[in-house]
């Protein structure tokens, strides 16, 4: 661990950074590591739910890697990115529960799934026919991304959902950087088919 | 105007809009696609594409999460033996239950030395006598084996190929006799 302990209790919990958290929790300070869960709940909750499908899987397993988290923390070091980091032990437990999994895997890839729920977005000022539209849309493009092989989904989710860089990527996932790019590359391919199969035009 | 398609690389369309080509690469990606038709289309494609799926799986599309949840969750993970943070800290809980368990059993041992002893008395009474047969079965089965082959070494052992010959056959003959005598035994 090469975070300072010092400079922890300097500034309140919210305003603090992710390496002054990570203090503070390994020093034993309580609220550190709540922090540190509350900034990124749902964020890792969002990327577990799109790998595994399941609400009530998602939200165990998001619970699940908090606790490695925070039993982890005291060998993070600071030099690496505290998101990425966290998303590795997140990738790590996806990968884990799907392997785990691997009937209710199939039933993913081929888009038939019992407990899904319909992540909410947020809608601006829209009428209602647009609202209906854009819905209709959402439901289209998310039905596609879950129909992708959890391989090529997981990419994509860290791309487009989470953000990550293609060097942030090959750190979470521990792929070459040739393996990132022509699997992104295919995902989104792959997707475009499942666009035009549908008659889905405009995307 | 088409530039060769051979020059074309595809891939990089998505590392462009990705934002990952290096400046120069990138400009010498955007100096290609001025003359590349295809490129030029290929990119306006992705880049819906791109726009899609950034509007659709961005942040703000977040789980519903409960109340509490993060709360809980550190808790959880607070009191969560695993999680001790320090290895040392971890090594010494570890040590103290062991030197707690020690200490816890030998006071058991002591209270209730007389009816311990009694139970292992009774137990391993039977438990010996079953070994000592187990044993003795053995022993004497090796024996007799070994008394077995010694006699037929010196008897049997064939001095030439074909005695050898007789010999496996013999053997053959009797494993057969003695298979179908079983069989026509079961089939009545």
């Amino acid at each position: 661990m090469t975070v300072s302990a010092s400079s922890v209790a300097l500034a309140p919990f919210n305003l603090a950074v992710d390496c002054d958290l990570v203090a503070s929790a390994v020093a034993g300070h309580e609220g550190g590591f709540e922090e540190l869960v509350r900034r990124y709940q749902r964020p890792i909750s969002a990327y577990v739910y799109r790998m595994v499908g399941d609400y009530d899987a998602a939200l165990d397993l998001t619970q699940e890697i908090f606790i490695k988290v925070y039993g982890s923390l005291a060998r993070y070091r600071s030099e690496f990115k505290f998101s990425t980091w966290i998303y590795k032990i997140a990738h790590n437990c996806a990968v884990d529960h799907l392997r785990r999994n691997n009937g209710r895997e199939q039933s993913l890839v081929s888009g038939v799934e019992g407990d899904s729920y319909e992540l909410p977005i947020e809608s601006g000022r829209l009428s209602p026919e647009q609202e209906s539209e854009r819905k209709e849309r959402r439901m289209e493009i998310e039905s596609v991304v879950r129909a992708l092989p959890a391989a090529y989904r997981e990419l994509i989710i860290l791309r487009h959902s989470q953000d990550l860089t293609y060097e942030e990527i090959v750190e979470v996932t521990g792929l070459p950087l040739g393996t990132v790019k022509n699997r992104l590359f295919r995902a989104r391919d792959m997707m475009r088919q499942q666009f035009l199969q549908r008659g889905i035009t405009g995307i | 105007m088409n530039t060769d398609q051979r020059d074309c690389q595809i891939e990089q369309i998505a590392s462009y809009l990705d934002g990952e080509l290096d400046s120069a690469a990138s400009l010498l990606f955007e100096s290609h696609l001025k003359e590349c038709s295809r490129c030029a289309t290929e990119l306006r494609e992705q880049r819906r594409l791109l726009g899609a799926l950034d509007s659709v799986l961005s942040r703000s599309s977040d789980l519903p999460l409960p109340k509490n949840f993060a709360r809980i969750v550190a808790s959880r993970a607070e009191s969560d033996m695993s999680g001790v943070r320090e290895r040392g800290e971890r090594g010494r809980a570890l040590r103290l239950c062991a030197i707690l368990a020690a200490a816890s059993l030998a006071l058991l041992g002591v209270a209730t030395r007389a009816y311990v002893l009694n139970f292992v008395r009774k137990i391993g009474r039977p438990i010996g006598a079953v070994l000592d047969l187990v044993w003795t079965t053995i022993y004497d089965a090796v024996t007799g084996l070994a008394v077995i082959s010694r006699v037929l070494s010196k008897s049997f052992v064939p001095s030439s190929l074909a005695g050898f010959l007789i010999l496996a056959l013999a053997v053959l003959l009797l494993s057969r006799l003695i298979s179908s005598y079983h069989r026509t035994r079961f089939i009545e």
